[in-house]
């Protein structure tokens, strides 16, 4: 446990400590008038003071046995353990604090446990299966949404797809009479919010063009019998559903679109350059509003978004962008603006809770792991943060009587946090270690080649520096919104990581979160909690 | 601080990577170019491109291939044959990238979000201007057409590649292959996606081209 420093020192003959002690006596007596340069905020007592707030916290809880009228999942897609972390710390260091003391909204709730995100066939798994498990309580295979792990790779029929659907906690909360929402950053039709309305065999059939001419051998796209996209399918949904799912906001715009249509092309109305995606001719979003009655609204940009009157209006689709949308670093810049993921998730709240007899709600902060595979770490936290503020505002807005709130990851990232940065460094910049002797100055510490490094990096990914070796950074500014921290592999896209990812929860039914969990239980906690 | 004849080379090498690797003048920043004698008016213009040693991404030791580039105001756009550059700037100044991939059939966008995350900084000037005449010995400049009109590049020290102009037109020459025309039916990605799918043979092109471009890499950030 005392290892890791300067073990030269364990090595120095007797003969050479010998000679230090004048030295060390001088270092000593040094020591006595400075001051350490690294402080962190607390007083002896406070360490104390907090740990004994978190017992009699602690002693207070009891199980709260009592039905769920409501559940929200929040999951932060590829919210690793080291991004919550380094999220926290960012969030502290940009209020002005050093970082490390901080707390993510979610992580003051009073249960946590630890996830197992393998799949049926995958031991680092993607989005789709580990969306899967927590949406249907069942693991399933790369690629494959809500249905089970006896479904024939790139499966085109719709029937078997239909054999194989697994039911998902959004459609047993649907034939509840519940009212469901979706709020996702990514596109709407994407693994994760598809997951939870969508059975197929493989996630990237988001439009009809998307889907293969032939698949295993067979025909597909426009054939009789072949399984509906995903936008089509949240579009015709099933009668419950569809009366059910009252709000579903994201991006994904051009997979609703027509390619064209009786000869005019699907212009976007954000970006006149950009089509639909559809090959099938089909507006989906008009027909969403034909279909979901007059108090159906659809909007695409800020203006609409905060204009609408949440009272009158029974059903929302938002769809602010062609494909995903912004990251939240970059949300400022979006010409027909668009909102953030804590106004979706308010929006969606306020329209929810006008029904008595409850909802489902599934908030995905979609692009954390979008900026990961960029291997770009300070996009990644501030979605992270941005998600954390979202739940935030739902931790406030709902009644922990009668509210379950779950907050998870559907898997992790190669993403690390290493050295021995002193408190308060910047997360995000060069570390610099805790001075040997009190009252030196901080100083980048160097790698074997005598160069510094940053906190933050990836195991994989384009942050790699090849060639002649690893770059000096000491002129660099590695806290730009731009940075790529370094890579050990090469890849062109950073990888997901492999390891358990937390759950955090809050309401009735949160104490069955514990301990170490297989990812699919989250779905069964959910409906224990609402009793289904 | 980058020294200037540093600076100088990245340029150059800019503009050779946009034409012969499937890259485009958007490496670290090198500086705004300020324009020739004659104007940035829309036009088309076909360049012949000569590898004249070593070998390029598909191992021929000589290849001589016409490419087009085309730019109107809002719009820079290059047909290099089996892939083509589709560069954008909207009202706000935002650029965003569509790569397309005839062979694959596929049209992958880079919206201005994503170019950022990659680290990647588009100089709309250079980009517009296929490079740039600013002293840069070697480079032969039409300045009335503000372009290049001949020079020669090693390319990733492995070829060596001549670019002549042969022809220029103003507007969008409707007999000329303009990048855009063919890719209507083609199927799209998000690069945003490209982590979730690298089984994808069209990521794995994409993802090779954004690498032999210095994207994906960061070398070319330091």
């Amino acid at each position: 446990m005392f290892s890791r420093r300067r073990p030269s020192f364990m090595k120095r003959s007797i003969a050479a400590r010998a000679a230090m002690i004048p030295v060390c006596f001088s270092l000593w007596m040094t020591a006595q008038a400075a001051q350490p340069v690294v402080k962190g905020p607390e007083s002896v007592a406070d360490w104390d003071r907090a740990g004994q707030g978190f017992i009699e916290s602690a002693k207070r809880l009891s199980p709260h046995n009592a039905r769920a009228k409501n559940v929200i999942l929040f999951v932060g897609d590829g919210m690793g353990i080291s991004t919550v972390t380094a999220a926290r710390i960012l969030e502290g260091q940009l209020a002005g604090r050093p970082g490390e003391e901080n707390r993510l909204s979610f992580e003051n709730m009073p249960y946590a446990a630890l996830s197992k995100t393998y799949s049926w066939d995958q031991q680092t798994a993607d989005s789709a299966p580990t969306m899967t498990a927590m949406a249907t309580g069942h693991k399933a295979r790369e690629g494959m949404l809500s249905v089970d792990h006896l479904t024939p790779r790139g499966e085109c029929s719709a029937s078997v797809n239909r054999d194989h659907a697994l039911k998902t906690i959004l459609e047993y909360a649907a034939e509840s009479g519940k009212s469901t929402g979706i709020v996702t950053t990514a596109r709407l039709t994407h693994a994760t919010p598809a997951a939870l309305y969508a059975h197929i065999a493989f996630r990237d059939w988001e439009a009809d063009s998307n889907l293969p001419e032939l698949s295993n051998g067979e025909p597909c796209r426009g054939a009789e019998g072949s399984v509906k996209d995903i936008a089509r399918q949240l579009i015709e949904v099933s009668p419950a559903v569809r009366r059910s799912l009252k709000v579903a906001l994201g991006g994904g715009r051009m997979n609703f679109m027509p390619a064209s249509r009786d000869g005019v092309d699907g212009v976007d109305d954000e970006y006149p350059k950009g089509k639909g995606r559809r090959a099938d001719g089909r507006d989906l979003i008009a027909e969403w509003l034909t279909t979901r009655g007059a108090g159906a609204a659809y909007v695409w940009n800020r203006q609409q978004f905060d204009a609408l009157d949440t009272q009158s209006t029974t059903h929302l689709l938002g769809l602010f962008e062609p494909s995903h949308m912004q990251y939240e670093a970059d949300r400022a810049k979006d010409g027909a603006g668009e909102p953030s993921l804590s106004e979706m998730t308010a929006k969606s709240l306020q329209l929810l809770q006008k029904d008595r007899k409850g909802y489902f709600l599934h908030v995905e902060g979609g692009r954390i792991d979008h900026a990961h595979h960029a291997g770009n770490a300070k996009r990644a936290l501030i979605e992270a943060i941005e998600f954390a503020r979202a739940v935030r505002y739902a931790m406030d807005h709902t009644d922990p009587k009668d509210t379950l709130i779950i907050v998870t990851a559907d898997h992790s990232h190669t993403f690390t946090i290493a050295g021995y940065p002193s408190r308060g460094n910047d997360i995000l910049g060069l570390v610099r270690e805790v001075p040997a002797t009190d009252g030196a100055p901080l100083a980048p510490s160097k790698d074997a080649n005598g160069l510094p490094f940053t906190t933050l990096g990836y195991a994989n990914g384009p942050g790699h520096r090849g060639g002649a070796g690893r770059p000096d950074l000491t002129r660099v500014d590695t806290t730009g919104l731009d940075f790529l921290q370094e890579a050990a592999v090469p890849l062109g896209s950073e990888t997901h990581g492999g390891e358990d990812v937390a759950i955090y929860a809050r309401g009735p039914r949160a104490h069955l979160v514990h301990g170490s969990m297989e990812q699919n239980w989250i779905f069964h906690v959910m409906r224990d909690a609402f009793g289904f | 601080m980058r020294s200037a004849s540093e600076r100088l080379r990245r340029a150059i090498a800019a503009v050779a990577f946009a034409f012969a690797w499937g890259g485009a003048l958007a490496q670290a920043p090198v500086g705004v170019t300020e324009a020739g004698a004659g104007t940035d008016a829309p036009l088309a213009a076909k360049y012949r491109v000569t590898v004249i040693a070593g070998s390029d991404a598909s191992g021929s030791v000589v290849r001589q291939q016409e490419w087009v580039f085309w730019r109107q105001a809002d719009t820079v756009a290059i047909n290099k044959g089996s892939t083509e550059e589709i560069w954008q700037r909207d009202a706000h100044g935002r650029i965003s990238l569509q790569r397309v991939l005839r062979a694959q059939r596929t049209v992958v966008d880079y919206s201005a979000g994503e170019l950022a995350a990659l680290g990647i900084e588009v100089n709309w000037s250079e980009l517009y201007r296929f490079g740039s005449a600013a002293g840069t010995a070697g480079v032969e400049w039409d300045d009335s057409l503000n372009l290049p009109a001949r020079f020669t590049q090693l390319i990733n020290e492995r070829a060596l590649v001549r670019f002549d102009l042969l022809e220029s037109r103003a507007g969008a020459p409707a007999d000329w292959d303009l990048p855009g025309h063919r890719s209507a039916g083609y199927a799209q990605l998000d690069a945003a996606d490209f982590g979730d799918m690298a089984y994808d043979p069209a990521v794995k092109v994409a993802e090779s081209l954004d690498v032999r471009a210095g994207w994906r890499q960061a070398a070319h950030r330091h």
